[in-house]
């Protein structure tokens, strides 16, 4: 039963439809959009229904999707242990051909003859091939001897180290969804965070946000410092899309940016009041700081909201959005103790909602915002074996394409007049007219080699 | 978006277009007369069309300072400068006119689609593309899917040589049918580990990289993935099963499909290459 199991697992059939089946439910994924669907979704009829009914909006995180990813990589590592290991255990056993016919029957063959006894010939002939890896072996019959010559296995350890490749993206996706984590976390200006199993504190110093001339976004990046647990600075970067800061385990990526619905840096005011030129005093005022408007006057803003609603009830302020669809601050004037003004000045309606209370106004020119900017806070112990995949299948890729097998055999037979004869033959899966120009140099060398003697 | 309307490097372009489309035609006629100084001819205007086509992506990188590669237009561009550099190299290992006429067909059809889409150069690049990944997954991508298109020239002779009848003087003219699918196959294995290191591993270092994932089953991602898997099967039943002939010619021209399959994906499908 084991047995059955094994050669079902280890057999070459499997490999192909498993490779059509995983294409086509890839295909299947990319053609219906994943992730979560609507809440009115289901109503959409039939194609709909079969959708969420089969998880279709959710093949690449489905568990059978996973489980064929699985059978796949089982089936490869298992036919490799079959077929590969058998492929480097056939190398190393050297071939031999029947006759000196076989061997001048090859694609390429020379014949030549070279002074001195077949045996001394065909000891050095085999210590040449050594020299360059192969592996050769001789063969002694009554009426010649054979030597057999094939380049090391770099092709069949090439096939190896790929086939299990695929055994450590597997395992790196496995350890990856079993053991890490990712999420993304918005910070403001000077917030710091701790994180879960971190010992370390997380803190924002800025948010930078660049723009070209016609407003479009050419850069954005955060200054990231890491603090110990008594908030002791111990590490800086600057972290961009491209640029991550990566420390003790846990990764920071700059994923995203928006401005904060109820936070902003300054706003841009017009000042009307008793005592005050009539066109006003335009100034800049940081958000939630006091600033003096002249002699004991002074002014602070003290709520932003973007998406400006009030509540029909509670008659509470709030943000109808995230979008700054009617951004409104709330200022207050006050002289000492006594409030002169306290009132919500809106940027798109100046003339509304004004309280001219003891004469003073308050318009909302323009204002800066305040942006979050969003980290991606990623933990993968499996990127190891990721990385190892990477480097396995790339070499494996290296060895199977550009270190061709090949193969040299050479027949000595005595002449009777203290010279051989030569018969030589090569193969490989080079193709036919560069491994004849490599055939001709090796058998030029050897003979070159040969009349210089040992 | 900071872009500019094209400058010179679009006329080189459309001259490119143009000594491209002569090469084809020249090919058509050389096809029906079979005079050898046709097909010289030929090779002359393909090497002219070749060296507009490099002045225009000279001409391109030195406007947006940075080497075309991040839109749809660029990479076709691109894609066809390496199947048409490709050209020359399967003209000078096998000398067969025909193999090089129809892989300047398939580089002609590229341009064309090249030709539909729009060319505003991007200036600004986002903040994503702004890495040196880019020049390599791109160029190593596009290098390895120019090698398949040489595969894919190479399966369509073989399907025309056999299913024209054996009379036919065209079909005669076509290299014998183990000569093709040996060319189709080295193109693979010229094209198999670019695509690879170039499209899936620096694809997926530099999504790492920039969005803390290797891979995020993105439409283009799944493509390449599906066009390698597809190469692989190909690699795998020729290997092991000794797949050879009109069934290996039916793997590789799929994938060859699959990997235009892809490449148009973006336009329909959107994700994260929706730039390209």
């Amino acid at each position: 039963m084991i047995k059955k199991v094994w050669n079902l697992l280890g057999s070459v059939q499997l490999v192909i439809p498993l490779l059509i089946v995983i294409t086509l439910v890839s295909l299947l994924g990319v053609i219906v959009p994943q992730g979560p669907v609507p809440p009115d979704f289901l109503h959409k009829g039939l194609r709909a229904a079969i959708i969420v009914r089969f998880g279709l909006n959710q093949i690449f995180t489905s568990w059978w999707f996973y489980a064929l990813l699985g059978l796949l990589s089982i089936n490869v590592v298992a036919c490799s242990i079959s077929h590969q290991f058998k492929s480097v255990g056939k190398a190393l056993t050297p071939h031999f051909h029947k006759t000196a016919d076989d061997v001048a029957r090859l694609k390429c063959t020379a014949q030549f003859t070279l002074s001195g006894d077949p045996a001394r010939l065909a000891e050095g002939f085999s210590a040449f091939f050594k020299k360059r890896l192969f592996f050769a072996a001789l063969q002694k019959t009554d009426s010649s001897i054979q030597m057999a010559a094939r380049s090391f296995f770099f092709k069949e350890i090439g096939s190896l180290l790929f086939h299990f490749s695929i055994l450590f993206f597997f395992a790196g996706g496995i350890v990856g969804s079993m053991q890490g984590f990712s999420f993304v976390k918005e910070f403001h200006k000077g917030q710091t965070v701790a994180f879960p199993e971190w010992p370390y504190i997380l803190r924002c110093d800025w948010f930078k946000l660049d723009r070209t001339a016609d407003g479009a976004t050419s850069d954005y990046q955060s200054k990231m410092t890491v603090l110990s647990l008594d908030s002791a600075p111990l590490f800086t970067k600057i972290i961009q899309v491209n640029h991550p800061l990566s420390y003790r385990g846990l990764s920071f990526f700059q994923n995203s940016y928006g401005e904060q619905p109820d936070l902003i840096d300054e706003a841009q005011v017009r000042v009307i009041g008793p005592g005050m030129d009539s066109s006003g005093a335009v100034m800049t005022v940081p958000f939630d700081t006091e600033v003096k408007l002249g002699g004991s006057l002074s002014m602070v803003i003290r709520k932003f909201v973007c998406d400006f609603v009030i509540g029909s009830d509670s008659r509470e302020v709030s943000s109808r959005s995230d979008k700054p669809n009617n951004p409104a601050i709330k200022a207050v004037i006050f002289k000492g103790a006594d409030t002169l003004f306290n009132s919500w000045s809106f940027l798109n309606y100046p003339d509304i909602h004004q309280e001219n209370a003891k004469g003073f106004k308050v318009a909302f020119l323009d204002y800066t915002p305040q942006y979050y900017t969003g980290i991606k806070v990623s933990k993968n112990p499996g990127n190891v074996f990721i990385w190892l995949g990477f480097a396995l299948m790339t070499a494996g890729i290296l060895l199977v394409f550009y270190f061709p097998h090949k193969s040299f055999w050479i027949f000595i037979e005595p002449t009777g007049d203290s010279s051989s004869r030569v018969i030589a033959g090569g193969s490989s899966s080079r193709s036919l007219s560069a491994f004849q120009d490599e055939f001709k140099h090796v058998l030029d060398t050897l003979q070159r080699a040969s009349k210089k003697g040992p | 978006m900071e872009s500019a309307h094209p400058g010179i490097e679009l006329s080189f372009f459309w001259w490119a277009f143009i000594a491209y489309s002569i090469t084809c035609l020249l090919y058509v006629v050389y096809f029906g007369v079979e005079k050898k100084w046709l097909a010289r001819i030929a090779v002359i205007t393909m090497a002219a069309g070749l060296a507009m086509h490099s002045a225009a992506l000279i001409a391109r990188s030195v406007h947006i300072k940075h080497l075309p590669l991040t839109n749809m237009f660029e990479y076709i561009s691109l894609f066809a400068w390496f199947a048409g550099c490709f050209y020359f190299v399967y003209l000078k290992i096998y000398k067969q006119h025909i193999l090089g006429a129809f892989i300047v067909f398939i580089v002609f059809m590229l341009m064309v689609s090249g030709s539909l889409l729009p060319k505003d150069a991007t200036m600004q690049l986002v903040p994503a593309l702004q890495s040196y990944w880019l020049q390599i997954h791109v160029t190593v991508a596009s290098l390895g899917e120019a090698a398949f298109l040489v595969a894919f020239a190479a399966n369509i002779m073989y399907f025309l040589k056999t299913g024209l009848s054996s009379g036919s003087r065209f079909a005669a003219r076509l290299p014998e049918l183990k000569a093709l699918d040996r060319i189709a196959y080295k193109a693979i294995s010229v094209g198999y580990p670019l695509f690879t290191i170039g499209a899936l591993f620096a694809g997926a270092i530099w999504a790492e990289q920039a969005w803390g994932s290797f891979w995020s089953w993105d439409p283009k991602e799944v493509g390449s993935l599906i066009v390698w898997l597809v190469y692989s099967a190909y690699l795998h039943a020729r290997f092991v099963k000794g797949w050879t002939g009109t069934r290996a010619a039916i793997l590789s021209a799929a994938g060859f499909t699959c990997s235009l399959l892809t490449f148009f994906a973006n336009l329909i499908l959107g994700g994260l290459h929706s730039y390209g």
